[in-house]
């Protein structure tokens, strides 16, 4: 492993790697402190820019905009009360009002540093677990890959949205999109409706850029309010020694939540925004003081933010061990190394162990270089939280055509990305999620290819639940269908038990 | 929801198009299943779905109110414009994005992305001399800006316009 992990080092540690890492963990950070702009939307924008480069580098770059992206939401969720990420939603809980307290610049020290930590943590997660995971699921045969494949979709269904049906609306309609186009296994070209440019299907990275950058732009605009006004100036100043006295107080706090992280990132569908709040919630039920909870102390800001940039290392995992995204941004980077000539999968790390390593060293120094820019860049990013709407607009949309034509040079690839934008913002509207759509459209062909090589083996059906690993996954995709039924249940009895307390009292 | 007794049945029409357009593929030559096989499985769950979709919402909102005919409906001419109002600058914003990519069509990145720019900020924007001045700034550093990432720095090629 050492050996190996040197190769990921001299992958890294070169100037041009280093430099696009720094570059997407600068890109990242701006991406997460400005409200209503999305992760998945700035990794979605730096992967057109990738082509150019080698896959590491490329990658680099994508891994920065993820660990910059993950902490950099709570700048704007600190000093303005709004996440500028949904994983940052708990950091608000008590980031805001220390901030308001006058002690802003703790309050973003705090975060920045359980920030540094949690990512630390989940990325010897991500090391170790890795590879032998990879090894696991090099004995799969198509029928485990298969139901593996089927068991994500269904979880990122479940979990993504407050309706069930409208998640496996959405993780179909992304399976619909990935029809189109030639056929994977015979190449007979499908519903192309004689239109040549169809024929090749629709491009992945024009999809992605419409459903999650431009329909994002479009809902920013309606609701134009100027954040500029809600910004505290207060003192940015803290000491890091104190800052570090007080995250080294809460071992229990700072290890539970990184390890939260990291298990709710490796679920597909649950990502940083479930894990913020997880860890939180678990804060508070773990403290000798949970009535201070809300009022500014640092247990919630290190719980949150702990949590939220471990669930980086945690969603890398089965992407690189099993070929299966935990979130949208993990099934970006993996759309990207398809873009590269990478099949992504368990052979991964027997094929391109420099690559895979270099994803680990990458992962690691990104994490340095947040802690460096968060903690000594930070009057940079607040001033860049009032870039009025009207200028970043126009902007990225420019960035969305010109990153969707040069995927193909095809100028189709621009108006499929009009097409995938409007039908994103009219998902979210009528409150259908996203992230099952593109899980959908990556993971389909897998599915696909995986499920009609298991019939061209051995045309037996049964063998989907008579081999034993197969049935596991099929048995977890029912039960992940089967917990929001779960959930609402024992929502109802809560309920009705608070109504039967209440009238008691 | 009303809206998603509308998507159901849309998903259901959706689901049996692409269902028939799906039987008129050629079948696989070896092996189980051709080219239409998985697509066909996806479309009836598409078409299952949206039945659920639908149903769900007919069910969850036929109040008694409702199912008694008393609630005052709005004409489809007062809703539509209420949705245009509601929805003026997404409107606005997408069909001057879409005259964009005509013009880059004809025209190329170049020229299309410098009218663009100055007429999108404009639109969205204050319309101050002080806003004219960082329209101006911001156009001229867009354009040149992504021109010389792309295609100088990574060799990426942008639209040159059909026109040229």
């Amino acid at each position: 492993m050492v050996e190996l992990f040197a190769l990921g080092i001299g992958e890294v540690f070169q100037p041009y790697p280093l430099i696009l890492l720094f570059l997407g963990t600068v890109a990242g950070i701006i991406v997460g402190c400005l409200p209503g702009f999305t992760i998945t939307m700035g990794v979605a924008l730096v992967l057109p820019l990738t082509f150019g480069m080698s896959s590491m580098q490329g990658l680099s770059a994508m891994i920065g905009v993820l660990v910059g992206g993950l902490a950099g939401g709570q700048i704007s969720g600190i000093l303005l009360g709004i996440p500028g990420t949904p994983s940052s939603v708990a950091t608000v809980f008590d980031g805001h009002p220390m901030s308001k307290k006058g002690e802003p610049g703790t309050a973003l020290a705090l975060g920045t540093w359980a920030s540094f930590f949690g990512g630390i943590i989940s990325a010897f997660v991500l090391m170790f677990f890795t590879p032998p995971l990879a090894d696991m699921a090099l004995k799969f045969g198509p029928w485990e890959f298969f139901s593996l494949v089927f068991f994500g979709l269904t979880i990122i269904a479940s979990l993504s949205g407050k309706s069930l049906i409208k998640g496996i609306i959405s993780g179909l309609l992304g399976l619909v999109a990935a029809t189109f186009g030639v056929d994977p296994m015979i190449g007979i070209p499908r519903f192309s409706f004689g239109v040549h440019a169809m024929e090749g299907g629709f491009s992945f990275l024009p999809v992605l850029i419409g459903l999650f950058a431009f329909s994002q732009l479009m809902r920013n605009l309606e609701k134009r309010e100027t954040t500029e006004a809600l910004v505290i100036e207060g003192n940015l100043k803290f000491s890091t020694a104190h800052v570090l006295k007080t995250i080294f107080k809460q071992p229990v706090n700072l290890l539970r939540s990184s390890l939260i992280g990291v298990f709710i990132g490796a679920l597909p569908g649950a990502g940083g925004s479930i894990a913020n709040i997880l860890s939180y919630d678990q804060a508070v039920k773990g403290s000798k003081h949970p009535e201070k909870f809300g009022t500014g102390i640092p247990d919630g800001i290190i719980a949150s933010e702990a949590a939220n940039n471990a669930v980086g290392g945690g969603e890398l995992t089965p992407t690189m061990a099993l070929g299966v995204p935990g979130s949208a941004v993990s099934a970006i980077m993996m759309g990207a190394l398809i873009l590269h000539g990478i099949q992504p999968g368990p052979l991964l790390i027997v094929e391109f162990p420099d690559l895979v390593y270099g994803v680990f060293v990458a992962f690691f120094v990104a994490h340095f270089f947040m802690l460096g820019l968060q903690l000594y860049g930070i009057r940079l990013f607040v001033r860049l939280t009032r870039i009025p709407l009207y200028v970043l607009i126009p902007s990225i949309l420019v960035l969305c055509a010109v990153g969707s034509f040069s995927v193909h040079n095809r100028f189709f690839d621009i108006w499929v990305l009009l097409i995938f934008g409007g039908l994103g913002y009219m998902m979210v509207k009528y409150k259908f999620p996203l992230a099952p759509m593109i899980l959908g459209v990556i993971l389909g062909p897998l599915a696909e290819v995986n499920f009609r090589r298991a019939l061209m083996t051995e045309d037996d059906m049964a063998l989907f639940v008579t081999r034993p690993i197969s049935l596991a996954f099929l048995i977890l995709a029912v039960l992940s269908l089967l917990y929001p039924f779960y959930q609402r249940y024992r929502q109802k009895r809560r309920e009705e038990r608070e109504r039967q307390d209440a009238v008691k009292s | 929801m009303k809206a998603d007794k509308s998507i159901g049945v849309l998903l259901i029409l959706f689901g049996a198009f692409m269902y028939w357009q799906a039987g008129r593929l050629p079948a696989g030559t070896f092996g189980t299943g051709g080219a239409d096989f998985v697509p066909k499985i996806i479309f009836v769950l598409l078409a299952l779905s949206g039945a659920i979709l639908a149903a769900g919402a007919y069910f969850k909102t036929r109040t008694p109110v409702e199912a008694s005919g008393k609630i005052q409906k709005k004409s489809p001419g007062a809703a539509a414009k209420e949705i245009l109002v509601a929805h003026k600058s997404v409107i606005v914003a997408f069909l001057v994005f879409f005259g964009y990519v005509i013009l880059m069509y004809y025209l190329g990145y170049l020229i299309a992305t410098a009218v663009f720019m100055p007429v999108m900020m404009w639109v969205l924007g204050p319309r101050t001399p002080k806003s004219a001045g960082i329209i101006a700034v911001v156009t001229v550093g867009v354009v040149l800006g992504i021109y010389v990432v792309f295609e100088k720095f990574l060799k990426i090629f942008l639209p040159s316009g059909n026109l040229f």
